[in-house]
Parts: structure tokens; C-alpha cells; sequence
């Protein structure tokens, strides 16, 4: 402060009499001249800034109990993005962001009326509502779009679990092991395989082992089916309290189709309910659980020809209506049934050896058909036919022969065939007994494909529209042919699958075996 | 080459096979067991069968109806310790095990080896491995290979004018088709795109 003493004198008089009008001591009276925010109406004796009746941003200051002429801060930092102010208080500068960081992840969301990224938009976090999605973050398997890349787990592979190698389930001192059907319980409970091995000569047995959801330790293996005489199977479903499964056994001179439930610690809970009592064979039966009952489907001759055959069966096993016949054009076979309570598909597969198709109808309740039954492929040779339920949608497969290739086609929601027949597996290749797991908007396929030493298993996702997405993974690697029998998702997010292998024999030769891999999801590059 | 291990069991079952063969032109259709190839696949993989031939009278349906309707035991027959038999296909109450517990081994009756190159088999004829189930839960089966004419068919055709010789008819979900032998412990002995898949009869591979 550079005041005379004098001025100081007269200011100190003008501070009391402003005060005074502050304090309403000059009501009545005219008002002290006094600096408005607008500008200078005239001039006032001032001791300090603040005297001057101004903040701080408009720059009026006291020199010499006199307030001079205002000169306004201005706040500009030239970056667009960035809300700038003067603070009256102090005269200083404050810039504010115009973009926020919802989600506190570092990055801002792009301002109003912007999309991430784009110029103006002042911030590129892609979903500004998910700490898990800004740009330069890892890609994972989630459903999210961590890395702001416009693709959600892009480049999403399910590979073997690091560390695990792949499992063996079957026992190895046994021969003829095929595997059968895999069902996940819950973390506690794991997996229930299902699978088939030559227990003695003559006399395979269907057999069921618990496996650790984690990769620990498996439960010890337990037959099914106490009878003599060869039995093959089975699929296996979870129920949320139980499991049902499903096989053929020829315990009573040709193939019948028998049913149990199981504990989940894969121990039966009652009698096996034998579901056929007819001529000639009985076989391939196909198990879906849709919350409420069992639906079982399978092939059977006991009319001269293969037809297939529906039956429904109670939480508990027990038969429920009558037998369906489910009609074809001629010699049914290899039935697969997917659904839910919503309804179910069910494709096979017509014709003999030489010239066949491939049949896709969609059943309500009581195997009652609804809709047209589809020819997704004909006049060929073909085999496998599998179909799952992905979201409202079906997405079948199968393989077209000479030489072997995967194709699928997908049935929308309306029953109408949103992709027709569709070549899945690498142009010039040899691939075999396609599986797929559903993702809802996608889907994970699971073949195998010829190489020197065999087929092995790879693992390619899918767009809904089955179109690859993402990067094809090779799940094994060994002597002999590889083929996956079941997928399905373990605890996590995690997958496991059951499938045919072979095991070196004491003898230098290979055996079949079944093996159980766990896989996870890997995203980004 | 017949090595059965029970004189008498051997002869009955053998009897029972020649009536077989007799009965129909071709003793197969096998079940084929490797599930995992083909999803659903027979009986988890392929079944040799009996495969009817037009004109012949009795093949494997002929002989299935003769099985039905001879394997419905009574309760005391088929029930031991009180266990139920099943009740037929309209009405089907729950199947109890009867728990074979001291099931005799199988009974093996080869008169040829299916996989060697030189056969005691007579002039046109070939070497076919067959399977007769058990018409009773506690009973063993009898499986085996026998001589019979060589049929026309070959990789991949059905089974109706029946199978050359080295190879044999299943039920692989595809329709009867003859396949071609295969060993089953070789690790890629069928040709390029196939596999060697199990059957049901103990040894017996064919290339699917």
C-alpha cells in the first residue's frame, strides 16, 4: 500500500460512510456514488480492493483511495474442451472440463451431442457407464468393449485353461472309451461326464464321473447300468437339482432306450426307467431338460425303418403320455434336440448312405410341430446334424461329405431361415463333428480338422450370423484323432469340454480314450 | 478258426449263428461306438446289423420280431430278488437291474479272422464279423466271424446288395453303409478323411 497519510485519512472517512450505507445508517439519504458490476458510474475513495464493491475478476482495484477503471480477467486457455472461469475470489483462472469421467477410469465420455472420439468431442471412452471400456485397456472376454475399439471381445478365442493340460477321464486300463454327454451342476457339484467303455469283453458300460469344476481332483468313475451286454451314451442334462441321462443298452437282446436321474454326485437315484419295449433297435437318444419335464428323442426300427420317436419324462423319471411319433420323409436318423421352455428344435438327418438331407422343425410342448419342417440341405451325403439354441434363435450343423466339411444355417425367431447354408470350416480342409456352445449374440464353434497326425480340435467364434469373429484356436495336439462329444459352460464363464481322444496302448498302438478340457476366454490381440 | 472258450455254449451259439447267416444274406449291422465323431451316432457310434435282403425271407427285422417276442420272460425268469421286468411298450414301469454280478465272459466264434488276408473262406466269399446279443440281462453274447458270399458293396454304400469282403455293415446314423476294416490301435489306417471307429463287436474296427 503506498497511502499518504492523509489520503489514508480521507479514505478511512469514505470507508465509514460507505460502510454506514451497507449498514443502512444512510437510509433515507442518497447513496455513496459506488462502482457497480456494470462499470464506473462515478468514482469512490477506497482503502482496499475490496472497497471498490468488485470481485476480483473484473480487475477494479483501490490505488490511492481511489478505485480505478475495471480491467475484466479474461479466462481463455484455447482448449476447446474446457469450460474456462474466472474465480472472483482470487482473480484466477479456472478451466473445467466440459467432458466428464462418469465412470473414473481416467478417460472422459465425449460431451453432449458427440460420439467418442470424433473432433470436438472432447473425450473417447467409449461407455463412459463402465470403468471396464476406455481406450488402451486390455480386451477381455466379457461382454464389454474394454479396449473402445468398437468390437466387443473382439478377437475372442476360448483356449485350454494355462497350466491345465487336458484331462483324462476314462479309465486307462479300459478299452473302447467314447465319450457321451458332459452337464455342468454348479461350483460345488462340477461337471457330470458321461461316457461309454468296454468294462470286460462284450460288455461296455454306460459310465458317469464327476470332474472338478476347477481342475481338482475327479470323482471316482460309476457304471450305469448293471446288466450285461453293451451300452452307449449317453446325453446328460442338469436340472438345478439333478441331472438326467440318457442311453441305449442292449442288456435284452437289441438296443432299448433306458433313462435315469442322477445325485449330483453322479450316483443314480433310482431303477433305470427303460423308455422303449420294442422290436429291432432302439437307439441315438437325444435329452433336453426345458424346466419342467424331459424331452427324449431317438431313432428306432421297430417299424421296418429308422423313424424317430419322442417321449417326455418327469423330473423324477417318471414316463409321461404316450410314445410320438415324430414323421419324416423316410429313414430318420442321428436326431438332435435343442430348446428350452420356449420350444424346441429338433434336427436329423433322412435318406441312406448315398443320398440323404438334412431336417430342421421346431416342436412345442408335447413334440406337437410347429411350422414347417426345413430342408436345410439335400441330395448329398451328410452326417452329424446338431443344433442349439442361440437367444431366440437355432443355429444348426452339419457336415457335407467327399470330402468332409462343417456347414450351418441359422433359423430365426419366426421360424423363417435368417442364413441359409453356410460353409463353416477352411476351404480345402477335412473337418468333422461340429458342436457349438451358444452366446446369445454368438457362438463358439467346436470341429475337428484333419492334419498329419489326425484330426485335432479347434474352437472358432461366431457372430450370430456365422461369420467368423475372431481367431481360430487349435485345442489339441496329439497322435490320433481328437473329436469333442459335448461343450458346455463350467463355473465362471469358464467352458468344458468332453471328447474322444487316444492313449498310447501297452501294445505301441493307440487306444481310444475320453479326456475333458477346460477352456477359457482370451480377447484382443 | 473258432476259439471258444465253452465247448457247449460255443456250439449252441454257434448253431444259433449259422441259423443267423442262413436266415439272411448278411450277419451285420453293426453299432458303431465313437460317439464324439458324428454327435449322434448309433448307439454312441456304430452297431454291425443283420442286413435284410430283398427276397430273403428273415432278415435282421424278421429276426428281431422272433427275438421280442421270445425274450418276454415272466417275472420269476427275468427278475431275480424280486426285480420286475419291464411290462412292454404300453406300459412301462421302472426297469429294476437285476445286478449280474457273475455274468459269463462272451462267447467268441471266429471261423475266419475278418482282418487276414488269406481266409479258409470258400471262393467268393469273405470273412464277416457278426454280434448276437443277449435275450436275457444276465446272459453273455456271442460275437465272432463267420464265412458267407461277399456282397457288392463297398466304403460308404448301403448295405442292401451287401459288402465286400474286409468290410462290414453298420448302423452309423447315415443308413445301413458297408465300411471298410480297420485296425483299431493303428493310428490312421482308413483312407484320407476317415477314421477308425469301434463297432460292437470286441475288436472289430471300421473305417467311418
Amino acid at each position: 500500500m503506498h497511502l499518504t497519510r492523509r489520503g489514508a485519512a480521507v479514505a478511512l472517512a469514505l470507508a465509514l460512510v460507505a460502510c454506514g450505507a451497507r449498514s443502512g445508517l444512510h437510509e433515507g439519504g442518497d447513496p455513496p456514488e459506488l462502482l457497480s458490476r456494470d462499470g464506473v458510474r462515478g468514482r469512490s475513495e477506497c482503502v482496499t480492493d475490496r472497497d471498490c464493491d468488485a470481485d476480483a475478476c473484473h480487475g477494479v482495484r483501490c490505488d490511492l483511495g481511489v478505485c480505478l477503471p475495471p480491467r475484466p480477467v479474461v479466462c481463455d486457455d484455447h482448449d476447446p474442451c474446457t469450460a474456462d472461469a474466472c474465480d472472483p475470489a482470487t482473480g484466477a483462472c479456472r478451466a473445467t472440463r466440459l467432458a466428464l469421467d462418469l465412470d473414473r477410469d481416467g478417460v472422459p465420455g465425449p460431451i453432449a451431442g458427440k460420439k467418442p472420439g470424433e473432433p470436438g468431442s472432447c473425450g473417447d471412452d467409449c461407455d463412459d457407464a463402465s470403468a471396464r471400456a476406455f481406450p488402451g485397456n486390455v480386451e477381455l472376454c466379457d461382454g464389454v468393449d474394454n479396449d473402445c475399439n468398437g468390437v466387443v471381445d473382439d478377437e475372442a478365442r476360448f483356449v485350454p485353461a494355462p497350466g491345465e493340460a487336458p484331462r483324462l477321464v476314462s479309465d486307462p486300463s479300459l478299452a473302447l472309451a467314447s465319450a457321451g454327454g458332459l452337464a455342468f451342476g454348479d461350483t460345488s457339484t462340477g461337471y457330470i461326464s458321461a461316457y461309454s467303455a468296454q468294462l470286460a469283453l462284450g460288455d461296455t458300460k454306460l459310465v458317469v464321473r464327476e470332474l472338478s469344476a476347477t481342475g481338482g481332483a475327479d470323482g471316482p468313475p460309476v457304471a450305469i447300468n448293471e446288466t450285461a451286454g453293451d451300452a452307449f451314451g449317453g446325453p446328460v442334462v442338469w436340472t438345478g437339482d439333478r441331472y438326467g441321462v440318457a442311453w441305449s443298452d442292449r442288456r435284452d437282446g437289441n438296443y432299448e432306450i433306458y433313462f435315469n436321474t442322477l445325485a449330483p454326485d453322479g450316483h443314480k437315484t433310482g431303477p433305470d426307467v427303460r423308455v422303449t419295449s420294442a422290436p429291432d433297435f432302439s437307439l441315438s437318444p437325444t435329452l433336453v431338460w426345458n424346466g419342467s419335464t424331459f424331452h427324449l428323442v431317438w431313432q428306432d426300427r421297430r417299424s421296418g425303418s429308422f423313424e424317430l420317436y419322442g417321449r417326455q419324462l418327469s423330473l423324477d423319471g417318471a414316463l409321461l403320455g404316450d410314445e410320438v411319433v415324430l414323421p419324416s420323409a423316410g429313414g430318420a436318423e442321428s436326431p438332435w434336440l435343442a430348446g428350452s421352455s420356449s420350444g424346441l428344435a429338433l434336427i436329423d438327418r433322412i435318406g441312406d448312405s448315398q443320398d440323404s438331407a438334412i431336417e430342421l422343425r421346431r416342436l412345442g410342448a408335447g413334440f406337437v410341430q410347429e411350422g414347417p419342417t426345413l430342408l436345410l440341405a439335400d441330395h448329398g451325403r451328410f452326417e452329424a446334424p446338431y443344433v442349439v439354441k442361440n437367444g431366440e434363435r437355432y443355429v444348426a450343423l452339419w457336415v457335407q461329405k467327399d470330402p468332409h466339411r462343417v456347414f450351418g444355417a441359422v433359423l430365426g425367431p419366426s421360424g423363417a431361415l435368417e442364413v441359409p447354408a453356410t460353409e463353416l470350416s477352411p476351404p480345402g480342409t477335412q473337418s468333422r463333428g461340429p458342436i457349438a456352445l451358444p452366446l446369445g449374440d454368438r457362438l463358439v464353434l467346436l470341429y475337428s480338422r484333419q492334419s498329419a497326425d489326425g484330426y485335432e480340435l479347434y474352437s472358432q467364434p461366431l457372430t450370430g450370423a456365422l461369420v467368423a469373429d475372431g481367431a481360430e484356436a487349435q485345442l489339441t495336439s496329439s497322435p490320433g484323432d481328437d473329436f469333442a462329444a459335448a461343450m458346455t459352460f463350467g463355473a465362471a464363464g469358464d467352458v468344458g469340454v468332453l471328447f474322444n481322444g487316444r492313449l498310447p496302448d501297452a501294445g505301441g498302438g493307440l487306444k481310444s480314450a475320453v479326456y475333458f478340457s477346460r477352456l477359457v476366454c482370451a480377447a484382443g490381440k | 478258426m473258432t476259439t471258444a472258450r465253452d465247448g457247449d455254449r460255443a456250439e449252441s451259439g454257434r448253431a444259433a449263428a449259422q441259423e443267423r447267416w442262413t436266415r439272411s444274406a448278411w450277419a451285420t449291422a453293426i453299432c458303431l461306438a465313437a460317439s464324439g465323431l458324428l454327435a449322434a451316432w448309433g448307439c454312441g457310434g456304430a452297431v454291425v446289423e443283420d442286413t435284410p435282403v430283398p427276397g430273403v425271407d428273415g432278415g435282421a427285422d424278421a429276426r428281431a420280431d422272433a427275438r421280442a417276442d421270445a425274450k418276454q420272460p415272466s417275472p420269476a425268469d427275468a427278475a431275480p430278488d424280486g426285480a420286475k421286468p419291464d411290462a412292454g411298450k404300453d406300459a412301462l414301469p421302472e426297469y429294476v437291474d437285476p445286478g449280474c454280478a457273475d455274468v459269463p465272459p462272451p462267447i467268441e466264434q471266429f471261423e475266419c479272422d475278418p482282418y487276414a488276408a488269406v481266409n479258409p473262406c470258400g471262393e467268393g466269399e469273405g470273412c464277416y464279423p457278426f454280434v448276437d446279443t443277449p435275450t436275457s440281462p444276465c446272459t453273455p453274447e456271442t460275437y465272432g466271424a463267420l464265412c458267407h458270399s461277399a456282397g457288392e458293396g463297398g466304403q460308404g454304400d448301403p448295405c442292401t446288395d451287401g459288402c465286400q469282403g474286409g468290410h462290414v455293415c453298420v448302423i452309423t446314423g447315415q443308413g445301413t453303409q458297408c465300411v471298410q476294416l480297420c485296425d483299431l490301435s493303428s493310428p490312421n489306417p482308413c483312407p484320407d478323411g476317415l477314421v477308425c471307429g469301434a463297432v460292437d463287436v470286441p475288436g472289430i474296427g471300421g473305417c467311418i
